[in-house]
């Protein structure tokens, strides 16, 4: 086991003593820790193959775990040692649900920079499997909705519903949804980028470029808030994609 | 060549748009805007469905074949990753292509006979005018 990832084994499994004498030989030294065994019995081997059936997990078993996704990994390295895709590989392809339950909190931290998939000398798409590994959690119930889905249902809810995103409304109604008083004008119902409860450095962020804009660009921003661009035809489709979306069942869990 | 600019070119990064449309006109290469586009999904639909999102993105690409084109022109990096990703799947993995053509059937879109590629705006004008060219281009401003 690499020294970076001994957080990985609880503390009371590990026994450590400064001096230790062995049948009148002095052991002490490098050899003064010992891991307690273990013994795992609620495993389940339907959560890998349901992974390796996934289009997007089919190359789960490729993985040799030589942890060169973890060393590349940013997560890992600048926020919590907790977050290590490696282990949540070896994880998922043994079936120890609990265990990757322990680690809810950070498992959906990846933040997409695929340097792992990039790096993994044996072509797992380690990003995408990860994906799926979350997926199939929140499919089972292993796992509250997380932080960073909440946003990502609510801008495919925006693409679904209009076939385009438009900057303005995806930011303010975020923002609306995070508790923050948004002022709306009372015709049209549309928010009013400078005003209300916002925090003072997203308005300092939005006023702080108007300065140099072009009135063409200003023009065209604020026609696409008030009349959203959408594409054209798209109601057929979109029936399709809701369906399909809720067959797949990610979104609602 | 289908120019796929995406939600975001234009509105909030419309100067890339035109920049990237005079670049593209002074060099001698013409792109072909690609009507009634929808939105590639960017890095957040991706995390929530993948059949939606490879749907959407077959969407664009099936535009794309209905306009004569066997390549796909993005300058957002969202959208060229969205592209290219799922190209791989849907040309590694039969099941998803037999899967998503069935689908855009349904939603009334042409299937796909021939999966476009997709290039990332630099890519392109790498490819297509070369370093040499570019060299020649820029002037005392």
């Amino acid at each position: 086991m690499a020294i970076h990832e001994r957080g990985l084994v609880e503390q009371e499994r590990i026994i450590k003593k400064d001096r230790i004498v062995i049948d009148g030989v002095d052991a002490s030294g490098d050899w003064n820790l010992i891991i307690l065994p273990r013994v795992i019995d609620d495993y389940d081997l339907d959560f890998a193959k349901d992974i390796i059936n996934h289009p997007q997990g089919k190359t789960i078993n490729q993985c040799y775990q030589c942890s060169y996704c973890t060393a590349s990994c940013p997560v890992h390295n600048y926020w919590d040692e907790k977050y290590n895709p490696r282990h949540f590989i070896y994880l998922a392809r043994l079936g120890m649900l609990d265990e990757l339950q322990k680690r809810a909190d950070v498992i959906w931290r990846c933040v997409s920079c695929h340097k792992c998939t990039h790096r993994c000398p044996k072509g797992v798409l380690v990003e995408e499997v990860l994906k799926v590994i979350v997926n199939q959690m929140s499919k089972r119930g292993l796992i509250e909705e997380y932080p960073s889905k909440k946003f990502d249902k609510f801008f495919t809810e925006s693409v679904i519903e209009y076939g385009r995103i438009e900057d303005g409304e995806l930011l303010f109604g975020w923002m609306e949804k995070q508790g923050f008083n948004v002022m709306k004008d009372p015709i049209l119902k549309k928010p009013i980028p400078f005003a209300g409860g916002l925090p003072d450095w997203l308005k300092s962020l939005a006023i702080k470029p108007l300065k140099g804009m072009n009135i063409d660009f200003l023009i065209l921003n604020a026609k696409h808030m008030l009349i959203h661009p959408r594409t054209q035809n798209w109601n057929r489709f979109k029936q399709v994609l809701e369906r399909v979306i809720r067959e797949e069942g990610i979104m609602t869990h | 060549m289908a120019y796929y600019p995406g939600c975001s070119l234009e509105g909030a990064a419309r100067a890339y748009d035109v920049s990237l449309r005079l670049v593209a006109k002074d060099l001698g290469l013409e792109l072909d805007y690609l009507k009634d586009y929808n939105c590639c999904g960017a890095m957040e639909s991706k995390n929530v469905t993948f059949w939606g999102t490879i749907l959407m993105n077959a969407r664009n690409m099936s535009l794309a074949r209905k306009q004569g084109h066997e390549v796909i022109v993005a300058p957002c990096n969202g959208c060229s990753f969205s592209l290219q990703r799922a190209w791989y799947f849907l040309t590694t993995d039969n099941s998803v292509l037999t899967k998503t053509n069935a689908l855009l059937r349904e939603g009334g879109v042409d299937p796909l006979d021939v999966i476009p590629e997709t290039y990332h705006a630099l890519e392109w004008l790498y490819e297509e005018a070369g370093p040499e060219k570019i060299k020649k281009r820029p002037r005392n401003l």
